[in-house]
């Protein structure tokens, strides 16, 4: 049985169509992100599942059970939210119990459960805490333990790392991760960071406008996009405007290179690079054959850790490429150099598709 | 000489250019009929005149500030007769005399009852009389003349029906009223629309009780003598009155509210100021207009009350004030005020054949004037009407013997004259 | 460490303009009014050549009328801002969901507030007029007896009382509302999930979320509902018999009457020490549940 699906989902506020035909089905134990620009309408579809907001049209299934008219404190989730929304007045313990006091459950049983959630999220010693004493990831793993007290069937994020600083937000999205596959929860977990959908997904839905633009392995999503969207949303690229030629050569002003992976065959065109798929150097002899091959000028160099990025200008538009910090060998600004790629990489579009 | 007077006219008009007097008057109708005719004194002296119009309630508590601080916002006073004492006694105002002899203003046409109580403080002239509020009696001319009612008294009373001598008659009256005139008419006519309220309003009621029965407030020697048998004796009627023959409610009734009962043809009668009289006979204002009477307090003495000019010592412009006091309490300004309906204090006014024309009652009014007695002025007048008021709605709503309440009245009645220092 | 001297020092000269200002408007008359307090300061005799001590307090506490104005005040004011309290809180919680014509009701909520003491007793003496009121009216047409609104000393002060709470809930019920407005959604999403019902969520999310809101409306009126006194001066000058003689009333008289500024003030000073009480054991209440861990 799957553990949440959603079936042509439509929901609009007012005159702007939030959701527009959503449609997902969820494995029991799946992690899957939607993510997308504010607005997409991914916390519409999450809210939806939660139960705070009444589909137009679209049914919602879970595990089995047909869930649009039943209220959110029987659909069985478990919701943590962007801004903590612990309850200030009460303790941290008080917080995560309280479920379990509002079902009247006998006091030692909820101490057991608190104490366990507790350790689950490395909290221990802290129950008599106020929120206000917390650090803002200490108030969200209280959050977590809070949304995991019922043992929810499934768990929903909204955004639950992006109040966070990058150092904590990156722990905790490990750990949020970790926490999952122990558990073996079915998680819906919304962000508009790529970088989280990334690392923690096991499924990504990609979202615009109300409309799912894909869904796939956060493999797929990156080297495969199925347009330029994903492909600008997801990752980091460069993107060429030219002309096709017999669904083979790709004709940007005046260079032509040879592409294999094109959804055109002849008309205008728009080439994605990703910057790791270019390489570069600084004499033509040391270019592989049956490459493409362009010509620029060091414009950036920026030093991101593990990779070094170069912005090259090669006929007034710039190009990113990205390698390795360990293969870097001293570019500077102002040095002539060479880009290439080979023909198995960029991926061509037809010009139509936008890419914002 | 005719130059001259020009040339002194013109100069006067030049020497007080400028200048204008600052008022604060109470929002009553002799206000008002002042008001409208202030342009000819601008016209004739050069001084503007500028009213600061409030409600009573607001006065005291602007014009003591005022009084007390080296320069008074106010350059001329209009006082109330609860203040007549208190004023003088705290320095606060300039004697007439010296103005009354160089210009020789002629004060012997006042009523003495007004000059006494608005004009002399302490033997000397603080005050020029402006308006009087003595009270008497208003009751429906209607009702008194109506046959069955009147076959009704008779039978039960054995004499005719006539307009009460007395308190006690006065309230048995009141109660026939209210019983039979009810009965009758098939609503409820109440025989007396009385304004109980604490504080000024139940104390200026039951003044007219107390001084014709023979009673009053403090003995020649400043004794308080409310308790004293007549005391006791128009509490104890005062309050049959409030039982048998009031609207309910008359526990809370000011002025208004009882004239409110009054003017919608539900009461008998009214004990209160003779100038209510034209208030209830106009139409616009009232649904018993043609059918209301004036008569002295049953019993003869009613409560005098009324207003004074006077000049705050610390004026800055007494010279001008004067020649507004002078202006304005002219024979000319004075009819004039009294033919648009204002309370006239001379009797020269009284008694204008023009005056008496439009207002045939005013003779009436003023023996009713002449007659009627104010509230012991003394410093503490403010007080022991609060005193008063107090102790009588206590006994009213019975939280104590009439006996008791008035007791204590006197007690402190008699702690405000030894503090005035006029109680040895 | 100079430097954070300094910093001190350019606050100290911000802050000194309102200070002279605050200085200049509250503590300046204060000051005065207490040393008026043991001083024989008459408006008669302006002077602070007689020294009393504190004669003027004991003559206001063997006064038993005084006694009688505090216990009413101490009535009315519990009673006053309990009931506003209640019904505003409900009224708000009503208001506080999306319903039609807010705007209607928010301007309705206003008219009275808005509105002068004086005009409002005036209005409802009228309303109240045993004989000529329109609320006897509709009493009578529902087959009620007329009730003696103002002239029944029990009565009066459950007019009084509820005369005040007519004009003066708006301004609770504002209050509390614009502090449920800013609440945030997502604690009450949170309980909802977790199954709270809108009791609990009531007890457990909004009223905590709402303390700083509720201490400040109830403190607040409280303070006012202490000064009270235009109303009834207009609606029973304090009576029938001393029914309805409110403490602020009570100084009022002592000071335009009996002209007794001296032991006016010695009675705003006592009534000022119960006010601070009050208000004391207020936040006290209120905040009890934060001192715990602190």
């Amino acid at each position: 049985m799957k553990a949440l699906v959603v079936k042509d989902l439509h929901k609009s506020f007012g005159n702007v169509r939030a959701v527009v035909g959503f449609t997902l089905e969820m494995e029991e134990g799946e992690f899957v992100t939607l993510l997308g620009p504010s607005g997409c309408g991914k916390t519409t579809v999450l809210r939806t599942v939660a139960g705070f907001e009444k589909a137009d049209k679209g049914e919602i299934y879970i595990f089995g059970k047909l869930s649009n008219d039943i209220p959110p404190e029987k659909r069985d989730v478990g919701m943590v939210f962007q801004n903590y929304a612990l309850f200030p007045n009460m303790t941290v313990a008080q917080n995560i119990a309280f479920s379990m006091m509002i079902r009247k459950e006998p006091q030692d049983k909820i101490k057991k459960r608190v104490g366990e959630l507790l350790e689950l999220v490395q909290l221990s010693g802290l129950e008599n805490r106020y929120p206000h004493q917390l650090s803002g990831g200490q108030m969200q793993r209280v959050a977590l333990a809070r949304a995991l007290a019922k043992n929810p069937k499934i768990l929903l994020l909204d955004e639950p790392l992006s109040a966070l600083d990058a150092k904590v937000r990156q722990q905790l999205r490990g750990e949020i991760r970790k926490l999952q596959m122990k558990l073996g929860i079915t998680t819906l977990f919304v962000t508009h960071d790529q970088e989280e959908a990334l690392t923690m997904s096991d499924r990504i839905v990609v979202m615009k406008d109300g409309v799912i633009q894909q869904i796939g392995s956060p493999r797929q999503i990156y080297d495969d996009p199925i347009n330029p969207f994903v492909a600008h949303f997801v990752g980091t690229s460069s993107f060429l405007e030219g002309e096709m030629l017999d669904g083979k050569i790709f004709i940007w002003k005046d260079e032509r290179f040879e592409v294999r992976k094109s959804k055109v065959k002849n008309g205008k065109a728009l080439m994605v690079l990703r910057p790791t798929h270019l390489k570069m150097v600084k004499d033509e002899e040391n270019v592989p054959d049956g490459s493409n091959v362009m010509k620029g000028r060091v414009s950036l160099v920026t030093f991101l850790g593990s990779v070094v990025r170069v912005h090259v200008m090669i006929k007034e538009e710039e190009i990113l490429v990205e390698m390795p910090s360990e293969d870097f060998w001293g570019f500077k600004e102002g040095d002539e150099v060479i880009v290439y790629f080979s023909p198995d990489f960029p991926l061509v579009f037809p010009k139509e598709q936008n890419i914002q | 000489m005719r130059y001259l007077v020009l040339a002194i006219l013109i100069l006067s008009t030049a020497l007080y250019a400028g200048v204008t007097l600052h008022v604060l008057m109470e929002d009553v109708p002799e206000t008002h009929i002042i008001k409208e005719l202030l342009p000819d004194f601008e016209k004739k002296t050069g001084i503007k005149v500028e009213f600061e119009i409030v409600q009573y309630c607001d006065m005291h508590a602007k014009l003591v500030p005022q009084l007390m601080s080296p320069n008074c916002q106010y350059d001329l006073l209009e006082v109330d007769n609860y203040w007549a004492g208190e004023f003088p006694a705290a320095g606060w105002l300039e004697p007439l005399e010296k103005y009354v002899e160089r210009d020789k203003f002629d004060i012997s046409v006042y009523l003495p009852s007004m000059l006494k109580m608005v004009g002399y403080y302490n033997g000397r002239l603080y005050m020029i009389p402006m308006y009087n509020y003595a009270m008497g009696l208003i009751y429906r001319t209607d009702l008194m003349n109506d046959p069955d009612l009147r076959a009704k008294w008779k039978e039960l009373y054995g004499y005719d029906m006539r307009i009460p001598t007395s308190v006690e008659e006065y309230v048995k009256l009141a109660e026939f009223m209210q019983k039979y005139a009810s009965e009758k008419y098939g609503q409820k006519i109440y025989g007396s629309a009385m304004q109980a309220q604490r504080g000024d309003p139940i104390v200026m009621e039951w003044s007219n009780y107390l001084f014709s029965l023979g009673g009053d407030y403090y003995d020649e020697k400043w004794r308080a003598r409310v308790n004293d048998e007549a005391g006791v004796k128009s509490a104890e009627l005062y309050i049959r009155a409030l039982k048998n023959a009031a609207p309910p409610g008359a526990l809370s009734f000011n002025l208004d509210d009882a004239f409110r009962v009054m003017s919608q043809g539900k009461a008998f009668s009214m004990i209160t100021y003779n100038w209510m009289l034209a208030q209830l006979n106009d139409p616009s204002k009232s649904k018993v207009a043609g059918k209301v009477g004036l008569a002295p307090m049953p019993g003869g003495i009613g409560l005098n009350g009324g207003w004074g000019w006077a000049i705050p010592k610390n004026s800055q412009h007494k010279e001008e004030a004067w020649e507004f006091i002078k202006w304005v309490e002219s024979f000319e300004i004075a009819k004039k005020r009294a033919l648009m309906g204002g309370a006239p204090t001379r009797f020269d006014i009284f008694t204008d054949e023009d005056v008496v024309k439009k207002y045939p009652w005013y003779p009436k009014v003023m023996w009713l004037v002449m007659y009627a007695k104010p509230v012991p002025e003394f410093q503490y007048s403010t007080q022991m009407i609060e005193v008063v008021g107090r102790e009588l709605s206590l006994a009213a709503t019975g939280k104590k013997s009439v006996k008791k309440a008035l007791d204590d009245a006197a007690k402190e009645l008699n702690k405000l004259a030894k503090m005035a220092g006029l109680q040895k | 460490m100079s430097l954070r001297r300094r910093e001190r020092l350019t606050g100290w000269v911000f802050a000194l303009p309102s200070l002279i200002t605050l200085g200049a408007v509250i503590a300046v008359p204060l000051g005065f009014s207490l040393s008026v307090s043991f001083f024989a300061y008459t408006f008669i005799n302006p002077s602070f050549s007689v020294f009393l001590g504190f004669e003027n307090y004991m003559n206001a506490f063997s006064d038993p009328y005084f006694w009688n104005s505090l216990w009413v005040t101490l009535k009315f004011v519990v009673l006053v801002v309990s009931i506003e309290f209640t019904l505003g809180f409900i009224v708000a919680l009503m208001l506080n969901r999306d319903i039609r014509f807010k705007g209607v009701y928010y301007t309705i909520l206003t008219m009275p507030m808005v509105m002068s003491p004086v005009a409002v007793g005036l209005i409802w003496k009228m309303l109240l007029h045993p004989d000529l009121g329109v609320l006897n009216y509709f009493l009578g047409l529902i087959g009620i007896e007329p009730i003696n609104w103002l002239g029944d000393p029990t009565m009066a002060f459950w007019s009084v009382l509820m005369v005040d709470v007519w004009q003066q809930i708006s301004f609770m019920i504002l209050l509390l509302l614009a502090g449920l407005v800013s609440l945030p959604k997502e604690p009450f999403e949170a309980a909802t999930i977790d199954g709270a019902s809108e009791f609990q969520k009531l007890f457990y999310i909004t009223i905590p979320l709402m303390k700083p809101v509720i201490l400040a409306a109830v403190v607040i009126r409280t303070i006012f509902a202490f000064r009270t006194y235009d109303l009834i001066y207009v609606l029973t000058r304090g009576g029938p018999g001393v029914s309805t003689d409110v403490l602020s009333y009570f100084i009022y008289r002592k000071t335009f009457m009996g002209l007794n500024l001296a032991e006016a003030a010695a009675t705003s000073y006592v009534l000022l020490g119960v006010v601070l009480l009050l208000v004391v054991f207020m936040f006290k209440i209120i905040t009890s549940e934060r001192k715990v861990v602190g």
